[in-house]
């Protein structure tokens, strides 16, 4: 199933979502924190919680490729093996290395209009979900930019490239439209 | 020749024994494998506080009245052998169950199943958004029914 329009969710929704196995229906854990790449601005995966009361920092975690779908109420997965191990550092993700965090960063435009600072991800909600696009606070209000390989990040500043311009949202529901409509416009630029 | 019955249906129908015409209880609900296809025990509320167990193949006609049992000593409590208790007793519930689409959307509860009394199959689950028929069902678990 291809979904015309990219179905989106932000990122600070996405703690205390429980995964759970379409194999079993039991709901596994719950996504702790958003492991996110942001240099390549891409999605590496969830580390997670335990469920109930007593919750705590489960050593398993979920590789972006793994997941069948990210849904309003769970995140779901084929099976329970889809969650890696943490202690088999082969496979499990490096939260180290992606440490530094986007949120916080100030974003220019190629213009060199200074846009706001990066408050939220955005991530597509289909198979092996990647990050569609930045939230950004303004001074009135917040704004969606798509995300591509041509955004330029420096530990200070993150510059939207004037391509991303015209597909710049003030709505989610707007924004799925317009990363479908970026995505061709660069694949058509090729 | 299938007969169908529902959940809701089996629920309170007395269990007799066949062979001794003792009648042990009556059904409290019926415990489904994972995938949600087949009844794999009968729940039966009986003399004991806790609730005992009829494994499905001992189950030998479901009567519009009574559930009949090969014999009284097929009641059992749960196993031991099994690695989860919950879906052994039954602890999972499934009228009530919350639904959730394999993408991850909310799909209802389940309000009722209904049961091939003759093989034990679940043929469709009834819920508050409508009948889910059984190829769609995917499992039972800790957070529900997850369906297509």
């Amino acid at each position: 199933m291809t979904l015309a329009i990219a179905s989106l969710v932000l990122g600070s929704d996405l703690p205390g979502r429980p995964i759970v196995p379409i194999d079993c229906g039991d709901d596994i854990a719950e996504v702790k924190d958003v492991v996110f790449d942001s240099v390549s601005h891409r999605l590496i995966g969830f580390t997670l919680n335990k469920r109930g009361w007593f919750r705590g920092t489960l050593k398993a975690t979920l590789p972006r490729e793994s997941v069948t779908a990210i849904g309003p109420v769970a995140v779901m997965v084929d099976a329970a093996s889809s969650l890696v191990d943490a202690s088999n550092s082969a496979e499990s993700l490096d939260v180290s290395s992606h440490g530094v965090t986007v949120i916080g960063t100030r974003v220019l435009s190629a213009g060199g209009d200074d846009l706001g600072l990066i408050s939220d991800i955005v991530f597509e909600t289909g198979p092996a979900p990647v990050a569609a696009g930045y939230q950004i606070t303004t001074d009135d209000g917040s704004i969606f930019v798509p995300i591509s390989a041509q955004l330029a990040l420096s530990g200070e500043n993150l510059v939207l490239p004037e391509s991303a311009t015209a597909f710049i949202r003030h709505d989610l529901a707007g924004f799925g439209a317009a990363v479908t409509d970026y995505r061709k416009t660069l694949e058509s630029s090729q | 020749m299938t007969a169908a019955t529902t959940l809701s249906e089996l629920r309170n129908r007395r269990v007799v024994a066949l062979d001794d015409a003792t009648e042990v209880g009556e059904v409290k609900n019926i415990v489904v494998d994972r995938t949600a296809s087949r009844v794999e025990r009968v729940q039966v509320a009986g003399r004991k506080r806790s609730p005992e167990l009829v494994d499905w193949d001992r189950v030998r006609s479901v009567g519009d009245d009574a559930v009949m049992i090969a014999s009284a000593d097929a009641v059992h409590e749960s196993r031991d052998e099994e690695d989860d208790d919950s879906y052994v007793r039954g602890d999972i519930p499934i009228v009530g169950a919350q639904v959730t689409t394999t993408q991850g959307f909310s799909a209802g509860e389940v309000t009722d199943l209904h049961i091939d009394t003759s093989s034990g199959d679940v043929l469709a689950a009834m819920t508050t958004e409508g009948r889910v028929s059984a190829d769609r069902i995917k499992s039972l678990g800790t957070f529900g029914l997850i369906i297509t």
